[in-house]
């Protein structure tokens, strides 16, 4: 790969160790995503094959099941807030209530929540465990139908402060986190409350689920009626990621107990927890990631024996950036949030006191999930230069690309692949190989933009200080006739006079 | 065309043998990732199939299965119907996947139909033989699950004795599947088990088995006593639960021990036991261990059962408790008891009197009906 001068320069050993270390570390991260992946096959036919008898029938007539708070922080939803909440409101669980937070919206979000389900202001002892920003009002429904719903109406403090608030007035053991604009499935609660029923020697302190991407699907009444691969080749990029993510990656961290990270999008949480390590974090970009890391460190240093769960069913719809730019902004403030997390913790690094999530998740999220697309760049880089000053063997160097090219291809169609044996969505033939096209086409233009998100990200974080979310601007359910295409989510600059807000998509997906 | 591959052999003859590992890794999986495109496809048109017969069988099944359950139709005519079926399903290559499909087939109908037509259903299972491929697969042991779900689904009670070696079995799965089984099959009878189970049982399982023990006639249990005294916790936990869900009142003195157990879950579920059943006897050891404990969820329970089962002397306590106490869901606990317990003036008279910005916004949630 490299051509020695016969005495063998500082310059040249330089090389040398730059091109052990980039291949080596290139075949590392190849083999550690076969290890996930194989891992994931295992505990997914195996939960597939543990829950085929499971007849959640039995819960749901149970006097015995625990209490779910379904959390929903909300700010300028009023396009889609009513059918949201009119959806979470349907969810199949015996024991639950929802309580939505207006967290100071600017449209008439909380109007129509009011008109809608006949809301009075209440006299609600809102008790601060969780320090948040003055709550003006709660309400509820004089329709007994609509008994368990709150509507919390909250000065504007971003979504960390709304869940804090959401808290601070639910009055389950459990609580269930979500963004707004998710499509939840009907029995997504209670298999999300399974793990944590079922678990006798450890104490499962959170539960994650499995999130794909509702684009181009049909919604109607909140509800996905059939599922279709986005017509955009930017979101079926997206889907294959999602997929990869979600169905190899987190199954198989959740299967070794490893999970850093339970989606904002959907997580269940043990409540008591939450509140005695302080909630979810004001000032953090990745408050949904900061919470899980903090849980476990919390668990850990108090001797809890605790667990981390997650099912891989595909239990939440979430639609995904149709445009570079929107996604652009979306993978910054990934980066930025992860990145933040990763720092405030730098205590779990290598420190065998917090066990694998110090020794293995956190590591692993450092090496190859915040520092993966710097050293890529990097290599890229040095490569080009190297390459003009003619110091590399460039036909190894091609063959080298085409083993990483054919080893994502091929890690894309076996995700595919398990894809089709467990959870079958995707049943028409062409959609697959739409798929599979798009498959052959990410590793090209999706990947090297996913690297330079990343570096901005990086470069925002370091050098800009940057740390506020994109606002959103939501257009609403479109009807679901003539094949439609569901909401359409538009996300427009920050604005300077609020600190929000939500977001459309789980974050480190 | 030979000229080619020569030139290729050679070609790759004469490479360093680091680009022939490359190369051949490359060569690999661009094979690995076509083989799998063409599982994928194949998987498809192996699903596709299946379901095509699927349809079939039921299409023609369908019809019959109907005639038996719905008609006044004799032995004869009975056993008729089953040719018929076993024609159907007769296939040298497919016997054992068209058994599958009718076993779903008659399993689909049994949890849709009651009556009559459930026990008729009952008798085609075992006159075509299902029930005893499902005790096969069942002594094979390859499939215990779904044999023993099957088998309580169809309501084979003459298995049951088959089913209960495995309440006890290793394979945690397995074991709940046939503790599962045996109460719908057995019914309190079947739930000697409990007796000397060492292995901890799940919540969820706890709730499958009360659901199941929830379609028993009130009648006494007389196995309870020896659960609530059980080692294992989730035994006296459910022993609890039944307890309360059944009305069974005649372990009170067992139930009284329990109110002081070092285990918080087995504590709050033996309070919260209490307060249904309202044994307000218990109220002075509910003093007593109010007193003793320190874990805040414990106290909760004991103010919601004194606002259930409580007299004057609670009313006392709460109102004392309103007073003193600074931890927020505690002064909350003791003014819903109070509401609970009748006295809306006692609240009234701390929202006229100056109570703390907290305490006064909890009365007035409190006195708030629409909450």
């Amino acid at each position: 790969m490299i051509e020695f001068d016969n005495q063998n320069s500082f310059i040249d050993v330089l090389i040398y160790v730059f091109f052990f270390v980039t291949y080596g570390y290139t075949v590392f991260v190849m083999v550690s995503y076969l290890v996930l992946g194989i891992l994931s096959v295992v505990q997914a036919r195996k939960y597939l094959r543990r829950n085929s008898y499971t007849d959640y029938l039995n819960i749901l007539q149970s006097p015995e099941a625990p209490t779910v708070s379904i959390l929903a922080p909300a700010y300028n939803e009023e396009a889609s807030i009513i059918e949201n909440v009119r959806s979470l409101l349907s969810i199949r669980y015996p024991n639950f209530e929802v309580i939505v937070v207006n967290d100071g919206s600017r449209d008439r979000s909380l109007i129509k929540l009011i008109e809608e389900y006949h809301l009075e202001r209440v006299d609600f002892a809102v008790n601060y465990t969780l320090a948040t920003k003055n709550v003006k009002a709660v309400y509820k429904s004089k329709n007994p139908a609509y008994n368990n719903l709150v509507v919390v109406d909250k000065e504007n403090g971003g979504k960390s402060d709304a869940l804090n608030a959401a808290i601070n007035v639910s009055t389950g053991e459990y609580t269930l986190n979500i963004d707004v604009d998710c499509i939840l499935e009907e029995d997504c609660l209670l298999k999300l409350m399974k793990p944590f029923l079922e678990e006798t020697e450890k104490n499962m302190i959170a539960t994650g689920g499995v999130v794909r991407i509702a684009n181009n699907c049909k919604i109607d009444k909140g509800r996905i009626t059939e599922i279709n691969v986005p017509n955009k080749l930017l979101s079926q990029f997206q889907t294959l990621e999602y997929l990869r993510s979600f169905l190899l990656g987190r199954v198989a961290w959740g299967s070794l107990d490893g999970l850093l990270l339970i989606s904002g999008a959907l997580g269940v949480f043990q409540k008591e927890l939450v509140i005695a390590c302080g909630g979810y974090d004001d000032d953090t970009i990745g408050e949904d990631m900061e919470l899980t890391v903090r849980m476990r460190r919390y668990a850990r240093e108090k001797d809890i024996d605790y667990v981390v769960g997650f099912v891989p069913d595909p239990l939440c719809w979430t639609e995904v950036p149709e445009s570079w730019a929107v996604l652009r902004r979306q993978r910054n403030r990934w980066t930025r949030g992860a990145l933040e997390t990763l720092l405030a913790h730098k205590r779990l690094f290598l420190n065998p006191y917090y066990g694998k999530i110090g020794m293995i998740s956190y590591p692993y999220w450092l090496l190859f999930e915040w520092l993966a697309p710097l050293i890529e760049a990097f290599g890229i880089l040095l490569l080009v230069l190297f390459s003009l000053l003619g110091v590399i063997n460039i036909s190894f160097l091609y063959l080298f690309i085409a083993l990483i090219y054919g080893y994502t291809v091929s890690f894309t169609i076996a995700t595919l692949y398990i894809e089709e044996i467990t959870f079958f969505h995707y049943k028409k033939r062409r959609q697959l190989l739409r798929l599979v096209l798009a498959g052959l086409l990410e590793p090209l233009i999706f990947h090297p933009f996913l690297v330079y998100c990343s570096v901005t990200g990086n470069w925002d974080y370091f050098f800009e200080g940057k740390k506020a979310w994109g606002s959103m601007k939501r257009v609403g359910f479109k009807k679901p006739s003539n094949g439609s295409k569901g909401r359409k989510i538009t996300i427009s600059k920050p604005s300077p006079s609020s600190k929000n807000q939500v977001r459309s998509s789980p974050a480190g997906a | 065309m030979s000229r080619f591959f020569t030139e290729t052999y050679y070609f790759l003859v004469a490479l360093e043998p680091r680009y022939k590992i490359v190369l051949f890794l490359v060569i690999s999986l661009l094979i690995l990732a076509a083989a799998m495109i063409v599982i994928v496809l194949r998987e498809r048109s192996r699903k596709n199939s299946v379901e095509n017969r699927e349809r079939r069988i039921s299409r023609n099944v369908e019809p019959i299965i109907q005639e038996i359950v719905f008609s006044e139709s004799d032995g004869g005519e009975f056993k008729d119907a089953i040719k018929k079926i076993n024609r159907i399903v007769d296939s040298a290559l497919y016997r054992k996947s068209n058994m599958a499909i009718l076993n779903e087939l008659i399993l689909y109908y049994h949890r849709n139909l009651g009556g009559e037509a459930f026990n008729r259903l009952e008798m085609l299972y075992r006159e075509i033989g299902l029930k005893q491929i499902a005790l096969d697969n069942l002594r094979i042991g390859e499939w215990h699950i779904k044999a023993i779900n099957d088998l309580s689904t169809m309501r084979m009670g003459e298995s049951l004795f088959d089913i209960l070696q495995y309440t006890d079995y290793e394979n945690q799965n397995v074991r709940y599947e046939a503790q599962y089984a045996a109460v719908k099959l057995g019914g309190k009878k079947a739930m000697g088990f409990l007796d000397d189970l060492d292995t901890p049982m799940s919540e969820w399982q706890q709730i499958r088995l009360l659901d199941q023990s929830l379609k028993f006639e009130y009648e006494l249990i007389d196995r309870m006593g020896k659960w609530l005294r059980s080692d294992n916790n989730s035994v006296v936990v459910f022993g609890l639960m039944i307890m309360r869900n059944l009305n069974q009142y005649h372990e009170k003195g067992e139930l009284r021990k329990l109110l002081y157990h070092k285990d918080e879950k087995v504590q709050e579920k033996a309070i919260d036991t209490a307060r249904e059943l309202a044994y307000a006897e218990c109220l002075e050891n509910l003093y007593e261990v109010y007193e003793l404990t320190k874990k805040i969820r414990i106290k909760k329970q004991i103010l919601c059962a004194m606002g259930d089962l409580g007299g004057s002397k609670e009313v006392g306590f709460l109102r004392e408790t309103i007073a003193r106490e600074k931890e927020y869901d505690l002064v909350f606990e003791a003014a819903q008891s109070l509401k609970r317990l009748g006295r809306r003036d006692v609240l009234v008279s701390y929202k006229e009197q100056e109570l703390s910005e907290k305490g006064e916004s909890i009365v007035k949630h409190i006195l708030d009906d629409r909450i």
